[in-house]
């Protein structure tokens, strides 16, 4: 058994995908590229293939990473195979084999670094920068931002699942607003992952709530820069990458 | 910014704001994208249903394939908008657009709709909306030809006055004859229509509406009723009937072999082989067993590489061998184990539409024993009185041992169809249904077994299909149906092994109507959708009474349609659209019917390796 931990990035013709979407396009490219991939479970059994950490429907990304089992595989040629199997817009940039022994890709990630763009081009409406900085920073001086996510239905239970209550403030790492060449991002650094987190449309609706207009619908595009461990100083991608670019930090 | 691009960049930025985006995007994997500077003739394929629908149909994409594997056309896809896409595309104004290249439907020579089911009629209409093509084809000039194919072009009638032309049968032939016709078509001019139109229906197979008129005259001598007329040419060259068209050569028939893998999950979310077409058995009330006649099969041989092909360009991990009656597949045997040693273990074979014997379930076992969980069978009836009378010829015996044979297999969810209202139908038989899932529950606890059993027992309204042996009977009324089920929910209340299921009845009513309808339900549909009528087919969207109003209004009964019981004499919708299986026999099917549900009259049933004679 070999596991092999590959970095990739969606582009925009794909941003529309489900986070399972991508695990099937995976699956399947996998499948074509005859590579021989370890299966789970008895009566449906499921690839051993973990597409990390899904991103929002509607965003691209980088640096993002994942894992597949295999009974055998030639690394040397890994990237190249899969990559002739994958749509240009979902691309393996590069792989690397893990000992199975090393912790689970989830324990080498807790944030992630989103860029939201907005254009300032063609719409009267947008809006302004001075608009958007203030509400960043009603948003970064508030300790509690309460957002609602649906709950879990319990087992036959009837009606719409409960809502659960969740301050998303202790998972706002950083929010900074900057001038592009066409308009201006927002660039977020965020806590994510099985310890809590929270994702770029929740922080998005929090300061369109505070913003005068509408925010969301008018962003150009949202863009995962990369995910990796955050200590509060440093930025470390999961091993064995190097980092992708975060100089911007 | 051309307009092209303009276009795509505005549909983008909608996306964001809909359900499921995934749905509008294209680009999949085997997705075929020609340019559309090099081909003269451009095929939108339109589907009426949403994409995840839609994808499962293999007619389109034989379709598809057939299309653009010539060299001077191109097909791109369209499906029906889900209802906050369609509200988004008006207020945006986006017109209809294909998938592979966010082409608007106008810049198409032809839009092709596949017409599956009669309750995705309103969604043609939702589609030629959006498109900006006028939904009458008396209204259209310079818009492509709209033509419609598929199961129910073989009683077009609601639908008529929308579309340009229908083909009947197998549309592989015929598509390719018409593509051909079109060449010398110029879309810029108005009267080029009615030319281009007379040349089509001279192709065996097409049926071109606007060139058939009432006939009064024909009214005489028969018993005819308000709303059925006899549909005459009103032009040379224009046939009295159109017979459907059937592919002889399937084994060479055109076959996508990398078809498109949708990147959401379709319905049926695997490979697909055809492995027949058309249908041995004789149930009196199957539509698809007269239509899809006479019964052709490709050689395992052939199969088996096409199969590895499909396998190779999709990496599908599960092959599905359908046709009307896959255990029918008379080299099942030879098919599977080859099938089976060629993939060793790297896909799953499955086979729907089984047999309730004890030869099916032998299958099932060799075949799904480590992925299939669940065996679907459909009795359609309670006692072996209605199944005789509908040409069902199982045996409760048969039932019994196969189901014990699936038992001893280890089958614990077995899901079982029956329907409720045929003809001859009494509440015995639906006792029956009840009696015979209980005893073959009682005979499950005999074995002893581990585990628990659970019946999950699937109840539809019979409806009356035109072509049918059954196509002059009346549906049941709503009230009828709702004591059948109410009474079936008294039996089958305190046993939670039984799970009974029930079809919306009110769906069945609409499908009834529109399925024996003539050309004066077009303007009710019309209305029907102005009033809000969409997806029909979905139950959450569904709403019987728009649909009452709608043919209220227009002084006509959705009631009489799907419950009047039409004379074996009179002259129906369809008289002028032929299937090749001749009124006669069935009207000798529709009296056995009768006679065969007499208890003691068993050696008429019909049931023959090849069918019964029919030509």
């Amino acid at each position: 058994m070999q596991r092999v931990r590959f970095r990739f990035g969606r582009g925009e013709s794909l941003k529309y995908l489900g986070h399972l979407d991508v695990l099937r396009t995976l699956h399947r490219a996998f499948r074509r590229a005859k590579y021989p991939l370890l299966y789970r479970g008895k009566f449906n059994p499921q690839p051993r293939l973990d597409p990390g950490i899904p991103l929002p429907v509607g965003a691209t990304s980088e640096n993002d990473y994942g894992e597949v089992f295999l009974t055998r595989a030639e690394i040397d040629t890994f990237t190249e195979g899969i990559n002739r199997q994958l749509p240009t817009a979902l691309t393996i940039k590069e792989a690397a084999l893990v000992s199975l022994q090393d912790p689970a890709l989830m324990e080498q990630i807790n944030s992630a670094l989103y860029h939201v763009f907005w254009n300032n081009g063609n719409t009267c409406n947008q809006p302004r920068e001075e608009v958007l900085r203030g509400s960043v920073k009603k948003l970064l001086d508030a300790s509690n931002l309460t957002v609602y996510r649906k709950g879990k239905k319990k087992k036959k239970q009837k009606g719409p699942p409960p809502q659960r209550e969740i301050n998303i403030r202790p998972y706002i790492y950083s929010l900074e607003i900057k001038a592009t060449p066409s308009g201006s991002k927002i660039e977020m650094l965020l806590q994510t992952g099985n310890r809590g987190g929270t994702s770029p449309l929740e922080v998005l609706h929090k300061i369109e709530e505070e913003a005068e207009g509408s925010v969301l619908s008018l962003a150009e595009g949202i863009h995962r820069v990369g995910l990796f461990w955050y200590d509060g100083k440093n930025i470390i991608p999961p091993q064995p990458f190097a980092g992708g670019n975060y100089s911007s930090l | 910014m051309d307009r092209q691009e303009d276009l795509s960049k505005r549909i983008w930025h909608v996306l964001s704001r809909v359900s499921k985006p995934a749905r509008y995007v294209g680009n999949e994997w085997n997705v075929i994208r020609k340019s559309h500077e090099t081909v003269k003739i451009k095929v939108a394929l339109a589907f009426p249903e949403i994409y995840e629908i839609g994808m499962s149909n293999v007619g389109v994409r034989i379709l598809y394939q057939l299309v653009n594997q010539r060299e001077d056309a191109l097909a791109e896809r369209v499906f029906c908008p889900h209802t906050d896409m369609e509200s988004l595309m008006k207020e945006e104004s986006i017109p209809l657009f294909s998938l592979e290249s966010f082409t608007p439907v106008t810049d198409f020579h032809l839009v092709g709709f596949s017409l599956q089911h009669e309750l995705n009629y309103t969604n043609v209409l939702t589609m030629l909306q959006l498109a900006g093509i006028p939904l009458y084809t008396s209204h259209r000039s310079r818009e492509p030809l709209v033509i419609g194919g598929g199961t129910c072009a073989f009683n077009p009638e609601p639908l008529a006055p929308f579309f340009d032309f229908f083909i009947l049968g197998d549309g592989e032939e015929a598509l390719e004859e018409v593509l051909n016709r079109l060449q010398e078509y110029s879309k810029d001019s108005g009267a080029a229509r009615e030319k281009i139109l007379l040349k089509m229906a001279r192709i065996p197979g097409v049926y071109v509406p606007c060139f058939y008129e009432e006939d009064t005259a024909g009214r005489k001598g028969s018993s005819l009723r308000k709303g059925n007329s006899l549909m005459v040419p009103k032009k040379d060259g224009v046939p009295e009937t159109v017979t459907k068209r059937t592919v002889q050569d399937l084994e060479n028939a055109v076959y996508p072999l990398a078809p498109i893998v949708p990147y959401l999950e379709a319905i049926h979310d695997r490979a697909v082989l055809e492995i027949a077409r058309g249908c041995p058995r004789g149930c009196r009330f199957c539509q698809a067993g007269i239509t899809y006649r006479p019964l052709r099969f490709r050689s395992p041989e052939k199969l088996c590489r096409m199969a590895r092909q499909i396998i190779d360009h999709t990496g599908y991990e599960e092959l599905s061998l359908v046709s009307l009656s896959s255990t029918d597949y008379p080299y099942l045997d030879r098919l599977l184990a080859e099938l089976s040693s060629q993939f060793s273990g790297e896909v799953n074979l499955s086979l729907p539409s089984q047999r309730l014997d004890a030869f099916s379930v032998k299958l099932a076992e060799e075949v799904q024993k480590r992925h299939q969980t669940s065996l679907t069978f459909a009795p359609e009836a309670g006692t072996e009185r209605l199944r005789r009378a509908i040409n069902k010829n199982i045996t409760d015996e048969e039932i019994y041992e196969a189901m014990g044979r699936a038992f001893d297999g280890g089958w614990k969810l077995i899901k079982l169809y029956f329907m409720i209202g045929l003809p001859t139908e009494t509440d015995e038989d639906l006792e029956g249904i009840f009696t015979l899932c209980r005893d073959l529950w009682k005979n499950y606890q005999q074995k002893g077994l581990s585990g628990k059993l659970k019946l999950s027992i699937s109840i539809s309204p019979f409806v009356p299909k035109p072509h049918t042996p059954f196509q002059w009977e009346p549906q049941i009324s709503l009230e009828e149906m709702y004591r059948k089920i109410k009474l079936l929910r008294q039996k089958f209340s305190g046993n939670r092994s039984l799970e009974l299921k029930w079809h919306e009845p009110e769906m069945s009513c609409l499908e009834a109507a529109l399925s024996r309808g003539d050309q004066n339900l077009a303007p009710v549909l019309e209305n029907a959708w102005k009033k809000g009528a969409r997806l029909d087919n979905w139950s959450e969207f569904f709403s019987l009474d728009i649909w009452k109003e709608a043919f209220a209004e227009r002084g006509l009964s959705l009631e009489d349609y799907a419950q009047r019981r039409y004379e074996i004499e009179e002259i129906l919708p369809w008289n002028h659209l032929n299937t090749g299986v001749k009124e006669k026999f069935l009207r000798r099917e529709h009296s056995r019917a009768y006679r065969c549900g007499l208890e003691h009259c068993e050696n008429l049933a019909v049931s023959t390796k090849h069918g019964p004679e029919s030509r």
